[in-house]
């Protein structure tokens, strides 16, 4: 059954990327500009999963990622984060916030809609 | 001299950076035209035996080179923007075009396996020629059915023979005694008075005989028209059967031509869609390739970015009389602090996504 995922992405065609992805194996898809976008399309939805990219403008990731789990409603929401960052050091910093995962682009249509099985599944 | 080169050299290749798609040539380029400007700043007069008459005053190096500076940033800086959208937009409608070719493949793909798959086409033909072969088959058991039924009117031809044979019996039993009815007629007579009731029972006894004969003769003829009806019945059923023993060999032989032509016409079409789903879905994978390929530009779009900002930050330096473009090492540990990209940090090109790049925490 389809779910419901918010995507976080200041680049617009890698969110019409994942977007076309999501929608193609049957989830609905709400976009997001930035994590600062993103906190006001959470009001009043019901979210099974948000993908974020980390480096954004207003507010990155990681800033998304405490926030979220700082918000009593959606604190158990699952978040992965889909980013050019590799570092070591900017995974555990994700981690420490409350990331469940961590996919580094360029990613491959099936990474991603595994991840989503898992995560939401 | 030697700075002023310096100098343009060091625009020279921020332009080319920007031209070729290089952002660490053009923040070379930026970085050794903000030190070879602060080289050509005046230096302090140096006594000199016989000096030169004073010219007329020209602008000191830096200021000019501060002021291209201040002037041609903001322009690179807005060139550089250009690009990211040209590529975004492009990227964007490269993607909306892939996503359209993957769904009308998957459906190119959805109706061949439909077509020679489980219920399809192959099955239609299958069930086809398993219905003609019933069909084929009752009309064989309809004709060993007719077989069997003329031998049993060839046995009724038989025994109205038999029959034919008992009433002319009858007839000669007849006959006989009619003979002796006349005898008996003859005796009677020589009897006179005595034998006069004799001779009236013997008249009765020829006219039954008689009549006996006739009706001997009469079965014979009915029995003759008999055996004649079923001796044309025969004829006609054998004829009827020969013809149709031949129409069933033209349908055997009709369905067989059929079925064979079916068959190899099913197993090239089987062929051919097998071709055609192989060959989506190395295109398919293709595509799924090359959309992956195209995420670069996620990748460039951010090193685009931090140059704009350093570019940002040079321009402000410069405005500012800033001493951080004295110390370029300084600058580029800043500059290094900011970058997200292996390519940035590395030098080096991402290789394709791989298992590695999926973390669960």
């Amino acid at each position: 059954m389809g779910k419901t995922i918010l995507i976080v992405d200041d680049s617009q065609s890698m969110r019409q990327l994942v977007k076309m992805t999501l929608t193609g194996a049957g989830h609905q898809v709400i976009e997001a500009v930035d994590g600062r976008d993103a906190l006001s399309k959470l009001t009043g939805q019901k979210i099974n999963l948000i993908i974020s990219d980390v480096n954004m403008p207003n507010l990155d990731g990681i800033g998304l990622v405490k926030a979220v789990k700082a918000n009593p409603a959606y604190r158990f929401t699952p978040i992965c984060m889909l980013t050019t960052e590799s570092e070591q050091g900017k995974k555990a910093e994700g981690q420490a916030a409350g990331a469940k995962a961590w996919i580094v682009k360029p990613f491959q249509p099936q990474q991603l809609l595994s991840a989503v099985e898992k995560l939401a599944g | 001299m030697i700075a002023y080169s310096a100098l343009w050299i060091a625009i020279a290749a921020g332009l080319a950076g920007v031209g070729l798609g290089w952002p660490w040539m053009t923040v070379v380029g930026l970085l050794g035209s903000a030190v070879a400007a602060l080289l050509l700043r005046p230096a302090a007069p140096t006594p000199q035996a016989n000096p030169e008459p004073a010219s007329a005053p020209v602008a000191p190096a830096s200021s000019a080179v501060e002021a291209l500076l201040l002037a041609v940033v903001p322009t690179w800086r807005s060139n550089v923007d250009q690009v990211r959208q040209v590529q975004q937009g492009s990227i964007g409608e490269l993607f909306s075009r892939f996503s359209g070719m993957t769904q009308r493949l998957q459906q190119t793909l959805n109706t061949s396996e439909a077509v020679v798959g489980g219920n399809g086409m192959a099955s239609s033909l299958r069930q086809a020629r398993d219905q003609l072969n019933t069909v084929t088959g009752a009309f064989h058991a309809a004709s060993e059915r007719k077989a069997e039924l003329l031998g049993t009117i060839g046995e009724l031809n038989q025994h109205a023979s038999e029959l034919q044979h008992m009433s002319r019996l009858v007839q000669d039993i007849a006959r006989q005694t009619n003979l002796l009815a006349l005898n008996a007629a003859i005796e009677a007579a020589r009897a006179g008075d005595y034998g006069r009731g004799f001779s009236v029972v013997a008249d009765e006894v020829r006219k039954l005989s008689t009549l006996s004969a006739e009706t001997g003769q009469d079965m014979d003829q009915k029995v003759g028209e008999i055996n004649q009806a079923i001796s044309a019945t025969v004829s006609a059923a054998e004829e009827l059967s020969n013809t149709e023993q031949s129409n069933l060999q033209y349908l055997d032989e009709v369905t067989g031509e059929v079925m064979q032509g079916l068959s190899a016409s099913l197993e090239e079409l089987s062929d051919t869609s097998l071709l055609l789903q192989q060959g989506t879905r190395h295109t398919q994978a293709d595509i799924e390739e090359i959309v992956v390929n195209l995420q670069f530009q996620d990748r460039t779009d951010q090193m685009l970015d931090h140059l704009q900002q350093d570019m940002q930050r040079l321009h402000e330096a410069v405005d500012r009389q800033d001493s951080a473009v004295l110390d370029p090492q300084r600058w580029l540990r800043e500059l290094r602090q900011r970058f997200t990209t292996d390519e940035e940090r590395h030098g080096v090109k991402r290789s394709s996504a791989s298992t590695d790049d999926v973390t669960f925490f």
